[in-house]
């Protein structure tokens, strides 16, 4: 029944965990917590963390070169068996759902990354999740992890989830929410240009438009709030050097 | 990077100026006991129990989850007598080396060295005699199969030692809802299915407590663990305990791992010795001696409760 569905998601304003529906979770982001990987990021998003680690850019295998000669990007994602207590245990590889988040990451990647300035070189990304599933949580933790690295990007690279209830729009959704069928949309945006969309449930081409919308202002304050954490740590590695 | 290039350009020389400041240290230090790293138990809360654990750079997650699993008394002979005796016991161990853990793992099947591990751990397990798999019975017919899966974030040497720790922490805080077995659910012995039926909690009848009730089962013993420490031994003489990745590659080093169970109301013991390349019988005991001062050290600091 379709509408105890909206009351069970939102009620009195107030959404299962009592955020209101334009409220993000918590984001909180440590840069370089791998010394040995060329960069790497440790995002926790709500109940969510992703570590995040970057190898390039490095010579590229002559297997993965494009006729182009441009750089290769390769995102690994794995997600171990203990991460979502709601999903029944994985057998065997089950990989599909992994590869796909894998490759739409890539294609995320591939708008903000200047790769023209490392050719035939390949850069690694592999990310590791624990406790949660999001495709927006994945691309941010990835898009820090670059910038630990110091791989040259247009701008910052911040994505989330926006879903549709009761003709509000709510930013952010939660495993709960996204597992009841709601219409969602995930945007992964560069300042104003939206570098990759793709919906979870059905959409209808009416909720489009104000979604997108809401989407690019939530990317722009998940951006901003992210920024802060990559500030504070440059100016703690600035301040180690200076002292050293 | 200053050490790699002298790595490469003069790796005899690297090695020696590595060990030396390594002994170095390690007088300072004085004993093995003293790298016992550090261990957060309960932080996963997607997991029934979970744990991370750090010794220097490695850094292993181990999440334990549980499913009921229906017994038929003619299958679980066989069943015991064929496979290994920590799935008997209804504990299924997997150790997996991401590639996001080290750039030497690529992506794809499980790679030599994490089903190494997994084995050198399971054995490890079903040896030790910390294992008291009678708390996993729930009624006459069921019973708790635990997965424990054990994923390395970080790999710089050491890695049974990480694992364990965190595998044997994760074991200590298990926290499992209540499980009701209603009286009449009985099956014909007769029935020629699989032997071990994994089904859902509610295809058997087992159901949750309604009070939302939880328990802890203590599957290891309460006080007790399993606990490796490795031990690298240069030229039978010099011995490094708890190495990092340079440390286990220095060329002339043979690695010895020693396995340690006990601790609670169980005396500590070596449960197994495993061993790369040749070291002096002296050396090994003397890495038995000083893996059991660890294996008390561990349960004193980062596996107390």
């Amino acid at each position: 029944n379709p509408d105890s569905l909206m009351t069970d998601i939102l009620l009195n304003g107030r959404r299962v965990d009592g955020r209101r529906p334009n409220e993000h979770r918590l984001l909180r982001a440590q840069l370089g917590t791998q010394p040995q990987a060329d960069g790497s990021a440790l995002l926790e998003h709500g109940n969510s963390r992703l570590l995040a680690t970057v190898h390039g850019p490095a010579q590229a295998r002559a297997a993965d070169l494009s006729p182009e000669e441009d750089c290769v990007l390769r995102v690994l994602y794995n997600k171990p068996p203990f991460a979502s207590m709601t999903e029944r245990r994985r057998r065997g590889r089950g990989d599909r759902k992994q590869d796909e988040t894998a490759l739409l990451i890539e294609e995320a990647l591939g708008g903000v990354v200047l790769k023209q300035l490392y050719r035939r070189s390949q850069i690694e990304i592999r990310v590791l999740q624990s406790d949660g599933s999001e495709l927006s949580a994945a691309i941010n933790a990835v898009s820090l992890a670059l910038m630990d690295a110091g791989v040259a990007m247009r701008g910052h690279l911040a994505a989330v989830t926006v879903g549709y209830c009761d003709q509000a729009p709510l930013v952010d959704l939660n495993s709960y929410e996204q597992s009841a069928g709601l219409p969602s949309l995930t945007v992964a945006c560069v300042g104003q240009r939206v570098l990759h969309a793709s919906v979870g449930a059905r959409l209808h081409s009416q909720q489009l438009d104000p979604l997108l919308a809401c989407a690019s202002r939530a990317c722009a304050c998940v951006a901003n709030q992210l920024g802060q954490d990559v500030k504070a740590h440059l100016l703690a590695a600035c301040c180690f050097q200076s002292a050293a | 990077d200053d050490a790699a290039d002298w790595n490469l350009a003069a790796p005899a020389e690297f090695a020696k100026a590595l060990l030396a400041n390594r002994l170095r240290l390690a007088a300072t230090a004085a004993s093995p006991s003293s790298r016992v790293g550090h261990v957060t138990p309960s932080c996963l809360g997607g997991a029934a129990g979970s744990a991370i654990s750090v010794l220097g750079n490695t850094k292993f997650a181990c999440g334990v989850s549980a499913s009921v699993v229906e017994l038929s008394a003619a299958g679980t002979a066989a069943a015991a007598a064929g496979c290994h005796p920590l799935l008997a016991a209804g504990v299924v161990l997997n150790a997996d080396l991401p590639p996001v853990c080290s750039r030497a793992f690529r992506p794809g099947p499980p790679s030599d060295l994490a089903q190494a591990l997994t084995v050198q751990m399971s054995d490890a397990l079903a040896q030790s005699g910390c294992l008291d798999a009678a708390q996993l019975t729930v009624g006459p017919r069921h019973r708790l199969q635990l997965h424990v899966d054990a994923v390395c974030l970080s790999a710089d040497g050491s890695l049974p030692d990480a694992c364990l720790l965190a595998v044997s922490a994760a074991l200590a805080n298990l926290c499992l809802p209540r499980l009701v077995v209603p009286a009449d659910a009985g099956h014909d012995d007769s029935n020629s299915g699989p032997s071990v039926r994994s089904t859902a909690a509610a295809d058997v009848g087992v159901r949750r407590c309604p009070s939302g009730e939880q328990f802890r089962p203590a599957v290891l013993r309460p006080g007790s663990a399993v606990i490796c420490t490795s031990f690298v031994a240069i030229d039978n003489d010099q011995l490094l305990s708890v190495p990092d990745g340079r440390e286990e590659a220095l060329p002339g080093a043979a690695i010895v791992r020693v396995f340690t169970a006990g601790g609670g109301d169980l005396a500590v013991r070596v449960v197994s010795v495993q061993m790369v390349g040749e070291a002096a019988s002296e050396l090994v005991g003397r890495c038995c001696r000083e893996a059991v001062e660890r294996h008390a050290a561990c349960l004193a600091g980062p596996l107390a409760r």
